[in-house]
């Protein structure tokens, strides 16, 4: 078990999925928002999970980039419940944090995802790694 | 945190349960990065987005605030609409759904007493910040140019935490308000003839991601830096980068503002244009050229126009030049309007990303100079001077 710095708290368990590239949250989901139905689905043709469904899984990723409008996109992407099922980041940047804190502040607590900065776990979580998040602990099942 | 007696009375409630909640959102988020206090700002800069329907959480924040009352405390500044000029019948149909919050969102800034610049570059002259003056800016352009080229601090504020603080007329005091952490950890050696700026910005980006780079080998003017650093904000998470001998922090603390352990990048003439030529691969043909992502300055205007005196745009191709309102205003008082309005180029005064939001076979074949709006949108990226030959099918000048 890795003990995170908690960005929102919660508990999710799911399979892993590791990406080394940074997240731009806008392109990952604006897309998806206009939709009248729902997906998970990144749309972000510059991201290696370009056409992933992350809904189901714990998304690992080092950090958001891109436009400012990335918290709002996190937040309204959590509402929708098209986000990933829980989040751990490398290093929290002000965009992840804003979208996390916002969501925290001004939605439904039943809808957040657990969002965690947990660097030491990178380089020993592989996708398809079986994860328990619950507050600040991290948990790799199998591995 | 360390509050002052005013701000612990809004986080009593004292001032009533939604401002409450604002200062709770602030004083968390600057909890999390360890800010110490809340320090004033001297302007905001709101991202908004054209009123799209996705961003029903701000609206509603918005909604609230105008009922109560609540004014902005620092002078405040706005990104573009997208209004229903230049659009086809399709597109503006989507408008109408996509959209629909814009003038819902219009009313209530005017309310706050918002400045109504609509404009993604509001450092050009609506609201353009001093060397030194701490901001609560969104907009990642902006976010970099007041950063880098002004020497202005703001951090990469995020849609709604841009809003509170304009409110508040506070930021944490964290991130890259302060000195320590606006030193450069990536060395960029540029060592390159020929120098396109928004494929320098994107090659930057990717490579050092978060990172602060110190560039080396720039001569060039402001235009070309806002182009960069929209790219290298959209292909990175960049907020600050310094260019040697250019920028006022690389003038005043020279190669001290390098991190003794920073990583090194050489980008070389080979390495441009074999990103440019990635950038543009898989166009076939071009219906639409695109400029001004972000808004184009007044004196880029005119440097448009001088490229394209005496030609037209070739039928069937549209060229969009995208500027600010007080731009435009500026141009349309000049000599070079009366010769921009022969080219056959349309003016206009939107975002491009929403804009192209709008599902439209009018999107299809763009081709732009931005590297931004060729990272967001499914669009082809070519130099400005390939652009405008495409644009009129032939010679320009220059």
């Amino acid at each position: 078990m890795v003990k995170g710095k908690v960005i929102i708290a919660g508990k999710a368990e799911g399979p892993a999925l590791v990406t080394n590239q940074p997240i731009n949250i806008l392109s990952a989901y604006g897309k998806n928002l206009i939709l009248p139905w729902k997906t998970g689905k990144i749309s972000d043709k510059e991201h290696e999970l370009h056409r992933k469904d992350l809904r189901e899984t714990i998304l690992f990723t080092p950090f958001s980039i891109g436009s400012t409008t990335g918290g709002v996109i996190l937040l309204e992407a959590i509402r929708k419940g098209i986000a990933p099922k829980g989040m751990v980041v490398a290093k929290a940047d002000t965009l992840l944090v804003s979208g996390s804190i916002l969501a925290s502040a001004w939605l439904d607590q039943g809808l957040l995802p657990p969002i965690v900065e947990c660097p030491e776990i990178f380089g020993h979580v592989q996708s398809g790694h079986w994860v328990k998040i619950d507050g600040e602990n991290i948990e790799i099942e199998n591995y | 945190m360390d509050l002052s007696t005013e701000q612990q009375a809004i986080l009593r409630g004292e001032k009533g349960t939604l401002l409450q909640k604002c200062m709770q959102t602030l004083v968390k988020y600057g909890d999390f990065f360890n800010a110490q206090k809340l320090i004033p700002t001297k302007s905001a800069h709101l991202v908004l987005s054209g009123g799209s329907i996705i961003l029903r959480t701000y609206l509603g924040i918005l909604e609230n605030m105008t009922a109560e009352g609540i004014q902005f405390a620092v002078p405040t500044t706005v990104n573009p609409r997208l209004t229903m000029e230049h659009l086809g019948i399709v597109q503006k149909i989507a408008q109408r759904y996509l959209f629909q919050k814009d003038n819902q969102f219009r009313h209530h800034f005017k309310k706050m007493g918002g400045i109504e610049t609509y404009s993604c570059t509001p450092y050009l002259g609506d609201n353009t910040p001093q060397q030194g003056d701490i901001l609560a800016w969104a907009e990642s352009n902006a976010v970099i140019f007041a950063n880098s080229v002004l020497g202005a601090k703001t951090n990469r504020n995020s849609g709604i935490i841009d809003l509170i603080s304009a409110v508040l007329g506070v930021t944490p005091l964290m991130g890259l308000l302060l000195d320590k952490n606006r030193r450069a950890n990536w060395e960029i050696i540029v060592d390159a003839e020929e120098i396109d700026y928004a494929v320098l910005g994107y090659v930057i980006g990717e490579k050092v991601k978060d990172g602060i780079p110190y560039i080396k080998g720039l001569h060039s003017t402001a235009d070309d830096f806002k182009n960069m650093g929209a790219a290298m904000a959209a292909s990175g998470g960049v907020g600050l980068y310094h260019i040697e001998g250019v920028t006022p922090e690389a003038v005043q603390v020279k190669d001290a503002l390098l991190l003794p352990d920073c990583q090194t990048l050489t980008v070389t003439d080979s390495l441009l244009k074999k990103v440019q030529e990635n950038l543009g691969h898989g166009r076939k043909k071009v219906k639409t050229v695109f400029l001004g992502c972000p808004h184009l300055s007044y004196t880029e205007l005119v440097h448009v126009t001088k490229l394209l005196e005496g030609c037209r745009t070739k039928k069937g191709v549209n060229l969009w030049v995208n500027s600010s309102p007080s731009a435009i205003g500026k141009f349309n008082q000049s000599d070079y309007f009366e010769e921009f309005e022969k080219t056959g180029a349309v003016l206009m005064s939107l975002c491009p990303l929403a804009f192209l939001q709008l599902p439209s076979l009018r999107n299809r074949w763009i081709l732009t100079n931005s590297g931004k709006l060729r990272y967001y949108a499914p669009v082809y990226y070519a130099p400005l001077k390939e652009c405008l030959r495409e644009a009129v099918g032939g010679d320009i000048n220059g």
